[in-house]
């Protein structure tokens, strides 16, 4: 039997989820004004990270997103400093097409070498919580707790770090953070190195509960454009909220309908959203 | 993008005599241009293996496709990301068209004009978006699209696919793609150099200098993306028949998407010969890398995009102009 609470918790689970995914995505635009579409390639290896561990050593998932933190740090400031950084004061279509070759090189590698069969592993977190009339499975309590740490380990940062505070000087202007003296191209490449870990770290979770394929990260890249546009740019708090409004969204529709509808009409929302505030995406875009 | 307004300053210089020197070797052009059409046209009848005519055949439809993509995006600088949706929804259109009876020309033209109507549903709305949220709406237009195409069981025959009822010869679909591609492709060697076609590079250049002249920026992009979705289609019908039978997730791809787009990108925006020669580049080694798996090949369009972006924004055509340039500035200096 579902209930509307059994679905407001699923929902929940699956925002905190698409909120860690947008997070990595809305840091990158926000400091480096580029639309990241490398970010699903990040995906896609933090999945593959975690499933070679869990399958290769018989490790627990918990040290895969772990370890798909650390890779992707390290992939998201070598891209960034072999690449990315060159395009950080050009147009901004040039970062989105940059990116989108980038991902696409990145795809046709991950494919070749590591076709495109359907990887999973058995499942880690059995069982769950019965409160009152709802059924929380293990699982989600499991993504719910890994979502909120990183989450809150990425705030903390922001907030309280001098780092941290350079990076929201950088996104707030970068001429004049550059005219204070903090050193852009250092800054852009810590934060895509964040985005890079954060987006590793939710391929990772991912791979927990769906298959691996070389496109998981293209299936989830969409949606969380969705969050950031909803959410804003820039706020924690705005994409965390985007995050849980589209999750219980999702998770509703799919209950009324299916899953596949409840994507377009996901979709279509974000079109919509696109006409009504343009300044989403757009009006950042010209500002930086 | 120097390159343009170069050309307008220099015209605006121009003595007469040169403008119409000018005039004159582009009349020669459009010559040339319907001489290579009709030579390539002729091409079923010169006794080729069908597997050569093939990808002949490729070649052509890879022109059509970035010739479409150039008429919209490589004039307007607004990047679709969705022409692999509308070359989709020709397909769909054409195989729908002639199993429900109609000929070949009839399922082409049907291609072609639903592909202009998707164009418009998506056009009103979104080409009022700048840059990015613009490239944004392509995007999500063509996940939808897939999803929607998928559902559609009954129309569309859902992932099982649709399979067109006629077999059309591959001679018949040679010509008429390489009629869509050759006109496509004269269309923006005439668009280059006309008061339209500067009209539309002017949005690219600077969309609000472009409005506050007068310029009707709205109504030009309209028409440039439903131009540019005439073609698409057209080529998706013609395509679909080549295929014979057609499958969502074989059609909305991300690389049916990418591949107009890079290929015109590194020929050159608004160049007419420049996404052509890519075409076919791109179309042959294809076939030699097709050995070492097709993921390698869209690994190889990724690194060319990288590459166009950091070094050649302008393409081929832009670096040829630059050398030219160059060449000339030296010779004048001797």
């Amino acid at each position: 039997m579902t209930t509307p609470l059994q679905l407001l918790v699923n929902g929940i689970a699956l925002g905190s989820l698409l909120a860690v995914v947008a997070f990595g995505l809305a840091l990158v635009f926000g400091v480096m004004g580029v639309v990241n579409f490398l970010h699903a390639e990040l995906l896609t290896i933090g999945g593959y990270v975690t499933y070679f561990l869990v399958t290769g050593t018989g490790a627990p998932a918990l040290l895969g997103v772990a370890l798909a933190v650390a890779v992707g740090l390290v992939v998201g400031y070598g891209v960034q400093r072999a690449v990315v950084g060159r395009v950080a004061d050009r147009p901004p279509l040039d970062g989105l097409l940059l990116t989108y070759g980038l991902s696409v090189f990145g795809l046709g590698l991950i494919t070749y070498f590591l076709t495109g069969d359907y990887r999973s592993y058995p499942a880690q977190f059995d069982g769950g919580l019965r409160l009152g009339g709802v059924y929380v499975a293990a699982r989600d309590l499991v993504v719910l707790a890994v979502c909120v740490v990183l989450l809150l380990a990425t705030g903390a940062l922001l907030r309280w770090t001098r780092m941290g505070a350079a990076m929201r000087a950088v996104a707030q202007h970068r001429e004049a953070a550059a005219a204070c003296g903090i050193n852009l191209a250092r800054i852009d490449a810590v934060a895509y190195a964040l985005g890079g870990g954060l987006g590793a770290a939710a391929g990772a979770i991912l791979s927990t509960s769906f298959v691996t394929t070389p496109e998981l990260g293209h299936q989830w890249l969409l949606i969380g454009f969705v969050v950031v546009v909803l959410g804003g740019l820039g706020s924690l708090v705005g994409v965390v909220a985007g995050g849980l409004v589209i999750g219980v969204l999702q998770v509703v529709l799919g209950y009324l309908f299916d899953d596949s509808w409840a994507q377009l009409q996901i979709y279509l929302l974000l079109f919509a959203l696109l006409l009504i505030r343009p300044g989403g995406l757009a009006r950042k875009a010209e500002a930086t | 993008m120097t390159q343009v307004s170069e050309a307008t300053e220099r015209s605006a210089r121009a003595p007469s005599a040169t403008s119409r020197a000018r005039s004159r070797r582009r009349g020669l052009g459009v010559l040339a241009l319907l001489a290579v059409v009709v030579l390539a046209a002729t091409m079923p009848l010169w006794g080729l293996e069908s597997y050569t005519l093939s990808v002949a055949y490729t070649v052509v439809f890879y022109a059509a496709v970035a010739q479409a993509w150039n008429l919209m995006s490589g004039f307007t600088g607004y990047i679709s990301f969705a022409h692999g949706a509308l070359v989709g929804i020709g397909s769909y259109a054409g195989v729908l068209a002639m199993n429900a009876g109609s000929g070949l020309v009839v399922a082409i033209l049907a291609g072609a004009v639903t592909a202009v109507v998707s164009s418009l549903l998506i056009g009103l709305p979104s080409l009022r978006l700048h840059g990015i949220a613009f490239a944004f709406a392509t995007i999500f237009f063509q996940a939808a699209l897939l999803i929607a195409v998928q559902k559609a069981v009954p129309l569309t025959g859902g992932s099982q696919g649709l399979t067109a009822k006629d077999i059309v010869p591959l001679e018949t679909l040679f010509i008429a793609m390489v009629v869509v591609a050759g006109t496509a492709t004269l269309l923006v060697h005439l668009l280059r150099r006309s008061r339209l076609g500067l009209r539309l590079l002017s949005i690219r250049e600077d969309e609000t200098a472009a409005r506050t002249i007068g310029i009707g920026t709205v109504r030009l992009k309209l028409g440039a993306f439903a131009l540019s979705a005439m073609f698409a289609g057209a080529a998706g019908a013609v395509h679909a028949f080549f295929l014979a039978t057609i499958f969502p997730q074989n059609v909305f791809t991300l690389q049916s998407s990418v591949e107009p787009l890079v290929l015109t990108l590194i020929g050159g925006t608004a160049s007419a010969i420049g996404p052509v020669v890519m075409a076919a580049i791109y179309g042959i080694s294809q076939e030699v890398l097709q050995q070492l798996g097709s993921e390698l090949h869209l690994a190889m369009l990724g690194v060319v995009l990288v590459l166009a972006v950091l070094f050649a924004r302008n393409g081929l055509a832009g670096l040829v102009t630059t050398w030219r340039d160059r060449r000339r500035k030296g010779r004048a200096d001797d």
